[in-house]
C-alpha cells in the first residue's frame, strides 16, 4: 500500500507543490493563497505586514545614556524594595509605551503563532517549549512546557502582557501571575470562528487592530474559498487519527471535526461522546471510511514505515484498499491559530481533489 | 494442606478449558459493531483469512479485530495470573503480584525511553525496550538481594520495591521534562491496553511464553513444599535456591512479555490466584494452571467490557481490572483478616 503524503507536509518545507494553488475566483487582485505552513506567504499578501515591527523610537546616544542611568536607578529602587516587588514592577511597566515595544510572554504555541502573524514576534520575551512555529519562535527564551511553566522565569521577563490558554495552561499559574500584578489575557477558542476572535483580541491588546482585521479577513476568504470550492460535492466519510496505537480519533467538538465538515467530509467518529476517544477498530471497519487522515505527528521519514505497517494491516477499510491514506501535519489541525485555515485548504484538497484542479 | 486428587485436578482444569473456549467464542459474537453472524459464512471467511485473501466487512471484524484481541487478552491475563500465583508461592506473601520485582517500573521506564528515541509509538521497538527494561530491573533486584549465594525472600521483596520506586521516579522525571508529543501514548500504555495485534505478533508472544509456562507449571510440587517454609522444603529435597532463582526469572519473564504487548494491567495477577485459592484450595499443582486459565478468561471478559461499555469509544482495560479489582481486594482482605494477620 502506498501512503500519500499531504500536498504540503511537515512544517511547510515540502510546500513547493503549493506554488500552483488555484487563484481565488472573484477575489480582488487575484492574489495567491499563502503557501501552507508558511506565514511568509501572508506577508506577500499584505505588504504592510512587512513593515518593521520595532517602531519604538530609537533614542539618540546621549539620551540613551540617561535612559540607562534611569533604568539603573529603577533597578536600585527595585532591589531596595525587594520585599515589595509588586508595586515596583508596576512602576517599571508604566514607564513604557505598551503599544510600541511591549514585552510579551506567550504561554501556548497557537498564541505565539498569532503574535508572530501580527508582526509582533520581535517583542516576545518568552515562549513555551512547544512554540516551534514560525521557525524564529524557536530562538525565543523558553519558560517551560504548557503545564509546567516556571513562575520565576515568567516574572524574570518582567512582561507587560502575558497571553495564556485556559485549557492548556495551569490555572493556578495564571492566578499566581495575576497576584503579582501582571496582565494576563487567557483565551480558549473552541471553534474555528473563535480562533478569529482570539486573533482580533490579541491584535487589540497589542495595538495591532488593523493588521488583525486584515489577517482575519484574509483567513475568512480562505475559509470561504474552501466552502465554495467543495459546495455541492458529495461529502466523503473521513477518519482522522491523532494516534494509531491506541487508535485515537477526532471526536465531536474538536477543531478537526469542524475542519472535516467544512472541507466537505463526514467525520466517522462524530458519534463518540468524547472529543478524543480511543475508537473501536471494528466500528471503523463497519463504517467503511473513504479517507484516512493520519495526523499522528510530524515524524521523520523513517517512521513512515510504522504508519504504513499499521494501516496496511486493515486492507478491509476502503480508504486503505484505495490508497486514500494521507498524512497531515498535526499542527495544521490541532493548533488553534492562523494555520488552521492552511489545514482546511489542504484537507479539502485531499478530500475533493477534483475541485482544486489548477487551470492553466 | 489438602491436596487434590488426580481425577479432581483434571476435571477442574477441563472445566476451565471449556469455559475459556466458550469465553473466546462469546467474545467473537459480541462487540460494539452489529454483525451478521452466519456460521457458514464465517467459516468461509476464516478460510479466506488463512489464505490471506480479502475479507468481507463482518469477516474482518471477527477475524482481524475480535479474534486476535481475544487471544492476546487470554495470553496476557493468563501470564499475569500465573506469574502472580508463582510470586505469591515463592515469597509466601499474599500481596505479591507480577510487578513485585520492579518489573512495572523497569519496563515502563525503558518503554518510554523507546518511545522518545524512536520518536514514535511504533510497535516495532517499544515492546523490546519494555522487555529489556523489565529484565534489567529483575536482575538488579536479584543482584541487590543476593547475599553469599542465597536469595532471602524479605531482602528480595525489599529490593524489588526499591528498584520499582527508583524506576518509577525516572518515569516521572522523563514525563515531566519530555516535550514530546508521545506523552499521551506513554500514559495510555501505562494504563494497560489490549489491542488487535497481528497474528504473527501473537504467535511470537506465545513462543516467548512457552518456556516460562513449562518451567512454572512443573514447579507446582516444589511450591507445595515451599508453603511449609524454606528449611523444611530443603529437607524434603527441594533445591530451594535454584527454585527461587528459576521462579524469579521465569515469572518475571512472563510478566515482561505481557507488559511489553499490553502495558501495565493491574490486579489480574493479584486477584486471580486468590480467587482460585479460595475456591479450590492451595494445592499449587491445581492453582498454577487454573490461575493461568482463569486469568485468561477474566481479562478476556474485562476487555469485552472495555470494548463495549462506552462504544464506539473504548476504555483501557487496565481501568476495568482496577475498578473491579480494588473493591474485590478490600472484600477479600475483610473476609480473611484473621488469616493475613497471623
Amino acid at each position: 500500500m502506498k501512503i500519500r503524503r499531504g500536498p504540503a507536509t511537515v512544517n511547510g518545507e515540502k510546500s513547493a507543490s503549493y506554488a500552483t494553488v488555484p487563484r481565488i475566483p472573484g477575489w480582488e487582485g487575484e492574489r495567491m493563497l499563502p503557501k501552507p505552513g508558511n506565514l511568509a506567504g501572508l506577508q506577500d499578501t499584505f505588504p504592510e505586514v512587512r513593515e518593521s515591527p520595532d517602531k519604538s523610537p530609537r533614542l539618540p546616544d546621549s539620551e540613551l545614556g540617561i535612559f540607562v542611568v534611569r533604568k539603573f536607578f529603577m533597578c536600585a529602587i527595585f532591589l531596595a524594595l525587594a520585599g515589595n516587588s509588586l508595586s515596583c514592577r508596576k512602576g517599571l511597566s508604566q514607564d513604557k509605551d505598551l503599544a510600541s515595544s511591549p514585552r510579551i510572554v506567550s504561554l501556548a504555541p497557537n498564541l505565539t503563532e498569532i503574535v508572530f502573524a501580527l508582526s509582533m514576534g520581535d517583542h516576545l520575551a518568552g515562549v513555551t517549549d512547544f512554540c516551534d512555529y514560525p521557525p524564529e519562535a524557536r530562538t525565543k527564551p523558553r519558560l517551560g512546557g504548557l503545564k509546567n511553566i516556571s513562575l520565576e522565569a515568567v516574572l524574570a521577563k518582567n512582561p507587560d502582557i502575558i497571553f495564556a490558554t485556559k485549557d492548556g495552561n495551569d490555572l493556578t499559574l495564571i492566578a499566581e501571575l495575576q497576584r503579582f500584578g501582571l496582565k494576563v489575557e487567557a483565551y480558549q477558542p473552541r471553534t474555528i470562528d473563535e480562533v478569529l476572535d482570539t486573533i482580533l483580541g490579541i491584535g487589540k491588546e497589542l495595538g495591532r487592530q488593523n493588521q488583525a482585521e486584515q489577517l482575519v479577513a484574509h483567513l475568512r476568504d480562505q475559509g470561504r474559498f474552501v466552502v465554495n470550492s467543495v459546495a455541492g460535492a458529495k461529502p466523503v466519510s473521513v477518519l482522522l487519527a491523532y494516534q494509531r496505537e491506541p487508535l485515537i480519533l477526532a471526536g465531536p467538538g474538536t477543531f478537526a471535526d469542524d475542519l472535516i465538515k467544512k472541507a466537505g467530509g463526514i467525520n466517522i467518529a462524530a458519534d463518540a461522546k468524547i472529543p478524543y476517544p480511543i475508537y473501536s477498530m471494528e466500528i471503523v471497519i463497519a463504517k467503511r471510511p473513504e479517507f484516512i487522515l493520519d495526523v499522528s505527528m510530524s515524524e521523520p521519514d523513517s517512521v513512515d514505515k510504522a504508519r504504513e505497517q499499521f494501516w496496511s494491516r486493515w486492507p478491509d477499510i476502503p480508504a486503505v484498499k484505495n490508497g486514500k491514506v494521507a498524512v497531515m501535519n498535526p499542527d495544521l489541525i490541532n493548533r488553534p491559530g492562523p494555520r488552521l485555515f492552511t489545514g482546511l485548504i489542504q484537507m479539502a484538497e485531499i478530500l475533493h481533489p477534483e475541485r482544486f484542479k489548477v487551470k492553466k | 494442606m489438602a491436596l487434590v486428587t488426580r481425577s479432581r485436578l483434571f476435571s477442574i482444569l477441563g472445566l476451565f478449558l471449556l469455559a475459556l473456549i466458550f469465553s473466546i467464542l462469546f467474545a467473537l459474537f459480541f462487540g460494539p459493531a452489529r454483525i451478521n453472524f452466519n456460521f457458514f459464512e464465517m467459516t468461509r471467511q476464516f478460510i479466506a483469512l488463512l489464505r490471506s485473501e480479502p475479507l468481507s466487512g463482518d469477516g474482518a471484524i471477527v477475524f482481524r479485530v475480535r479474534l486476535p484481541r481475544a487471544l492476546l487478552a487470554v495470553l496476557v491475563g493468563g501470564g499475569l495470573a500465573l506469574a502472580g500465583a508463582s510470586f505469591q508461592a515463592l515469597l509466601r506473601n499474599p500481596l505479591a503480584d507480577p510487578y513485585i520485582l520492579g518489573v512495572s517500573g523497569g519496563s515502563a521506564f525503558a518503554a518510554i525511553i523507546g518511545m522518545i528515541f524512536s520518536s514514535s509509538f511504533s510497535f516495532g521497538a517499544v515492546p523490546i525496550f519494555a522487555f529489556l527494561g523489565a529484565l534489567a530491573a529483575i536482575f538488579l533486584a536479584i543482584a541487590a538481594a543476593r547475599t553469599s549465594g542465597k536469595l532471602p525472600v524479605i531482602t528480595l521483596l525489599l529490593a524489588g520495591v526499591v528498584v520499582n520506586a527508583f524506576f518509577a521516579a525516572l518515569v516521572m522525571f522523563l514525563l515531566s521534562v519530555s516535550s514530546s508529543r508521545h506523552l499521551p501514548s506513554a500514559i495510555y500504555w501505562m494504563m494497560g491496553q489490549i489491542s488487535s495485534r497481528s497474528y504473527s505478533a501473537i504467535g511470537l508472544t506465545a513462543l516467548y511464553y512457552l518456556p516460562a509456562l513449562l518451567v512454572l507449571l512443573a514447579l507446582g510440587r516444589d511450591f507445595n513444599l515451599f508453603a511449609l517454609g524454606e528449611e523444611p522444603a530443603g529437607q524434603l529435597g527441594v533445591n530451594v535456591e535454584r527454585s527461587k532463582l528459576l521462579v524469579s526469572i521465569f515469572a518475571s519473564l512472563l510478566t515482561a512479555v505481557a507488559v511489553s504487548v499490553s502495558g501495565l494491567i493491574g490486579f489480574v495477577g493479584l486477584m486471580v490466584p486468590h480467587i482460585i485459592r479460595m475456591a479450590f484450595g492451595p494445592d499449587h499443582r491445581l492453582l498454577l494452571p487454573a490461575s493461568f486459565l482463569f486469568g485468561g478468561i477474566f481479562l478476556l471478559l474485562c476487555d469485552l467490557v472495555a470494548r463495549v461499555i462506552i462504544a464506539p469509544a473504548e476504555l483501557p482495560v487496565g481501568v476495568i481490572t482496577a475498578i473491579l479489582g480494588g473493591p474485590f481486594f478490600i472484600w477479600l482482605l475483610h473476609r480473611s483478616r484473621e488469616q493475613f494477620s497471623r
